[in-house]
């Protein structure tokens, strides 16, 4: 056991509780409206929006995973991260003002809202909302996986119902404060998380390659075949096509998910939105840097060492974090980064569950169930189902394989693409038709399924032929070709046809900002 | 009075700039030039991170705003 560390550790988390709780009084307004508990209001300005969108795109399952990925396959699975972050910003900055201006004048909670509206199909808008609500239940459960990894390198037991109790109780804390304070407790928990975050980043990548001499020794040790990519031959374009296909399917499905969509509506404009797009490759950066640490604990050989080889054989390049932090600084900072890192988990974890939240609550409580309800009963209804949502993110870590876990979440990734074409291209033109948008989207995600089943769930490169040339890609993003050309050709047959089109209640001068 | 902000058309450059950069892989898949040990391949990523913030930056700056003349009244598109 690591006392002096679990000490440090424990007195973060238990500070993130108090701010959690406290958060209700925050900028105080009745929490029993879906506005206030579920958007904070959309009164966020630009500092906190960065720091919620920072705490709430880059997630503990990332500072987990980007390293580990850089430890175990090198640049392919594990620098994709970077382009990926850059491709995002530039279209979040042409797209998300649009989003957040038809939902301030609508009052959209989520984007199935908008979709409900837009294109006047309620079945469509619950497409959208069930797809959203798949593809994040997986992406919680990872993040528990982030918190479980630290807390059996403190020395906790990992095995048996003692192991299980510490995530149990951070679990029920993190529960009970997002109940209570809703989008306020992760807003304020994210401005600890993220300042730990980037002390202890920024610390690692300073201090190891110091001790080790400079960089240069630490990339010297890394094998060719993970330090670049594979470049194309004549039959296949190799690396390069699927390095970049990764990186704009998960460009393109990042602003779908639905806890981005809700802390992007909390945010108090479209130029705070506009100054976050500018703002936020601060932390692409960071998660660069963090990248090398996964290169930094394969040149220590940290997965040699006789203390780490048990939890490596269980957890895998997930643990080359952890033990890089262990071997390279004192206890207390141990407890720094590993707190750092627990808490990265409760913000991302603490906003999806809102947004799932809300979703069941816009999208299918009120639309289908109960009509009639009033803005408190959805509130209460979405208390409750954040607490569903969690319960069963949990089960799911506790009781089922984690390889399942990510195997959904690879796919709840090229799920959550096929919405694109209702969501963002639905921004910008009305001209594709609901059933073409609904055809769409089955055909997008059952191809990505099949696709992903023929990898056996392992991966989401799926190698296209194309001619002579293999061509390997990211399915999600296949997939999304399939949808749109499929979108196409329906809304083209359903003109034809002369049937009714769906109505559109905004007006083109909601979308300006 | 209602404004909304536009985006000049020369700004879209800025915008599509470092996505074009970061898609182009064959231009930085080397380890040469490498930087206090860093091969190019990472540095140059992510000095594109760097520049993506400017450029980001300088669209920002450059939104102009206008009138909202796409009045609600009117019908729609």
């Amino acid at each position: 056991m690591h006392t002096i560390a679990i000490a440090v550790f424990l007195f973060f988390f238990i500070l993130v509780t108090v701010v959690g709780f406290l958060a209700s009084r925050w900028r105080r307004a009745d929490l029993n409206s879906l506005h206030e508990w579920g958007l904070a209001g959309r009164r966020f300005g630009t500092a906190v929006s960065w720091f919620l969108i920072g705490g709430d795109l880059y997630t503990a399952y990332t500072f987990i995973a980007v390293p580990a990925a850089m430890f175990g396959a090198g640049a392919m699975t594990g620098f994709f991260a970077v382009p990926y972050t850059i491709l995002i910003y530039p279209m979040g900055f042409l797209v998300l003002p649009k989003l957040w201006s038809v939902a301030h004048k609508h009052g959209f909670v989520t984007p199935a809202d908008f979709v409900r509206a837009r294109f006047g199909s309620k079945h469509l808008a619950l497409a959208i909302a069930l797809t959203g609500i798949i593809a994040t239940m997986p992406y919680i459960a990872l993040q528990l996986k982030g918190i479980q990894v630290v807390i059996a390198a403190l020395g906790f037991p990992t095995e048996g119902l003692i192991g299980e109790l510490p995530l149990l109780i951070a679990f029920m804390v993190l529960a009970a404060y997002t109940y209570n304070s809703g989008l306020r407790a992760p807003a304020l928990i994210a401005i600890v998380k993220d300042l730990l975050i980037y002390i202890t980043v920024l610390s690692a990548v300073i201090i190891i390659p110091i001790k080790m001499g400079g960089f240069g020794p630490i990339f010297a040790k890394v094998p060719a075949e993970k330090l670049l990519l594979k470049a194309p031959t004549a039959d296949s374009l190799n690396q390069f096509s699927a390095y970049v296909t990764l990186a704009m399917g998960s460009a393109l499905a990042l602003f779908l998910y639905p806890h981005s969509a809700t802390a992007l509506m909390s945010a108090s404009g479209p130029q705070t939105l506009r100054r976050n797009m500018v703002l936020l490759p601060a932390y692409s950066l960071l998660l660069g840097l963090l990248a090398f640490l996964g290169y930094m604990a394969l040149a220590q050989g940290l997965d040699k060492l006789p203390e780490y080889q048990h939890y490596f054989a269980q957890y895998k390049g997930q643990f080359a974090v952890p033990a890089l932090f262990l071997a390279n600084f004192p206890e207390w900072f141990v407890g720094v980064a590993f707190a750092a890192i627990a808490i990265g988990a409760l913000v991302p974890a603490a906003i999806m569950s809102i947004a799932a939240a809300n979703l069941y609550t816009r999208n299918i409580y009120k639309e289908f169930l109960r009509p009639d309800a009033s803005p408190a009963d959805e509130t209460r209804v979405a208390k409750w189902v954040s607490l569903v949502v969690k319960v069963g993110a949990l089960v799911f870590v506790l009781g089922i394989q984690s390889d399942f876990a990510i195997q959904l979440q690879l796919l709840g990734g090229i799920w959550i693409c096929q919405t694109l074409p209702s969501v963002f291209i639905g921004l910008f033109t009305r001209w594709l038709d609901y059933r073409a948008l609904l055809f769409g989207w089955a055909s997008g995600v059952a191809w990505g399924t099949w696709a992903a089943w023929t990898l056996k769930f392992k991966g989401s490169l799926y190698v296209l032929h194309l001619g002579g040339m293999a061509v390997p890609g990211y399915a999600a993003l296949y997939a999304l070709i399939i949808n749109i050309v499929v979108a196409v050709v329906v809304t083209l047959l359903v003109r034809a046809m002369k049937m009714a089109p769906g109505v559109d209640s905004t007006q083109p001068g909601d979308y300006a900002g | 009075m209602k404004v909304r902000r536009v985006l000049p058309g020369w700004a879209y450059v800025l915008l599509v700039l470092p996505c074009l950069a970061i898609v182009c892989v064959g231009t930085y898949n080397t380890v040469e030039p490498a930087w206090l040990g860093i091969p190019f391949f990472y540095w140059y990523q992510l000095a594109l991170v760097l520049f993506s913030m400017v450029s980001i930056g300088i669209a920002y700056f450059s939104l102009r705003e206008v009138p909202d003349d796409t009045s609600n009244a009117e019908s729609k598109q």
